[in-house]
């Protein structure tokens, strides 16, 4: 579930931020990521929210720092 | 609390002021000196009534790892009314971030949005806007107060000045902008001293406290307003008549037979080409246009006596009777440029149940 998860958000996050797809892991965060900036997140931010069709609550967001980090605040999204 | 193997955030403490003050000095956040901001500093809160040292934090500051600051988020404590109870809301002031700590600021937003009350944000820049309504959920006041500014002006020469900076004009226009600032006087000062006045239906004058009765009216204004900012005598001296304030700010009571209506809050602006006073609050009772054209006149007589070089009164048409009023008496108006966002957790109250007022926010404080 998790693994299915995070592949869908490297494929958002690579959509937001044209780039290739391979740059962008689990590891990936806001300090191993150029394009992740507060312009960058706010794009990835309503494209996650578009592909998985969620409206993150606005404190998670702030707090979506991390490839792992967004999986996680998904994952519970949808199990909720 | 680290956030990476070189920056750290910590709450604000006066014993950090002077580095804060420092870095926003270098930042060139405003013109204002490091001395200027630590003031600035006592405004925001060792000086507000309404912030208490064991329940709100001053703010957040990002420091590298030779603990120098670089980056500063501040957070000022006003209490509002929401459906007649009093409680905290939180006005976000004063958000830097040097360039190579730049993806840290996130952080800093998420300490203000951890707060519990209604938060406010009057000053952000075309892309903090982006991030309010994209992912923050912030909504904006759609006041229609907002949209456009009024002008009356007063002395021509400082006004073209104001005309010039406002919409960046080229010097080769100095001379034109000059006669048209000119002939916009003169026509403001003909229709304003021609137009009817019908007898005065409300009594105005400048008050140098809270009256006695604030207290009975700021109860019956709340019952009237889902969400406001408080105006009772605790808030009206923090706002108008504390020491910081007490040289540039002035406020006129409306009163019918007797009865108290309400306040007009100004505040007087200097800037080093020409100085203006602004309309920053107005709560009123009752609102019909003849009250307004007694206050505007009151308002003028004020600007007239208070300083000799003020260029112009700058104001919002608050609702549609002081629109025709400030129509009528020879206030120009241009489109709004102030904006207006907040973001309630509790998700209750819509955009046109919080009356807001240039006093929210924190640009007032500026």
């Amino acid at each position: 579930m998790q693994e299915e998860i995070c592949s869908r958000v490297c494929r958002s996050a690579a959509s937001a931020w044209k780039i290739d797809q391979t740059q962008i892991n689990k590891d990936s965060s806001m300090d191993t990521i150029t394009q992740w900036d507060s312009l960058g997140h706010l794009k990835l931010i309503m494209t996650l929210e578009k592909d998985f069709g969620l409206i993150f609550h606005p404190k998670d967001t702030v707090r979506m720092r991390s490839i792992e980090k967004i999986c996680q605040v998904i994952e519970a999204a949808k199990g909720n | 609390m680290p956030l990476g193997k070189k920056i750290e955030i910590k709450n604000v403490k006066p014993v950090d002021y002077p580095a804060v003050a420092e870095f926003l000095q270098q930042q060139k956040a405003s013109d204002f000196t490091i001395d200027q901001w630590r003031e600035k500093f006592l405004v925001f809160w060792d000086h507000n009534p309404f912030f208490r040292e064991d329940k709100h934090e001053r703010g957040w500051l990002l420091r590298d790892e030779t603990c120098t600051v670089c980056g500063f988020l501040g957070n000022i404590p006003i209490q509002y009314a929401r459906c007649g109870q009093e409680e905290t809301g939180f006005a976000l002031t004063t958000w830097y971030v040097r360039d190579d700590a730049r993806k840290h600021s996130l952080e800093l937003y998420g300490c203000f949005m951890d707060q519990t009350g209604v938060l406010i944000n009057t000053t952000p820049t075309f892309e903090v806007e982006e991030l309010l309504k994209g992912v923050l959920k912030f909504l904006p006041l759609t006041a229609d107060w907002l949209k456009r500014d009024y002008f009356f002006p007063v002395r021509s020469g400082a006004f073209s000045r104001y005309l010039q900076e406002r919409f960046k004009l080229h010097p080769l226009f100095k001379s034109i902008n000059f006669a048209a600032a000119f002939i916009a006087m003169i026509i403001s000062n003909v229709v304003a001293r021609t137009r009817s006045k019908g007898p005065s239906l409300v009594d105005v004058k400048e008050v140098i406290e809270p009256p006695a009765d604030t207290q009975q009216w700021w109860d019956a204004f709340k019952a009237e307003h889902p969400f406001t900012i408080a105006r009772h005598s605790m808030g009206l001296r923090y706002f108008f008549f504390s020491g910081e304030y007490l040289k540039t700010r002035r406020v006129l009571e409306l009163r019918s037979h007797g009865e108290l209506l309400g306040f007009l809050g100004v505040r007087l602006v200097s800037r080093p080409e020409y100085s203006y006073v602004e309309v920053i609050d107005i709560a009123l009772f009752r609102d019909d246009a003849s009250m307004y054209l007694t206050l505007v006149d009151k308002l003028r007589e004020l600007v007239l006596r208070w300083k000799p070089d003020i260029a112009f009164i700058k104001t919002n048409a608050f609702s549609e009777p002081m629109r025709n009023a400030l129509n009528r008496s020879g206030f120009w108006s241009v489109a709004g440029r102030a904006r207006f966002y907040y973001f309630d957790p509790q998700g209750q109250i819509g955009a046109n149940e919080f009356y807001g007022t240039p006093l929210d926010g924190d640009r007032v404080c500026f």
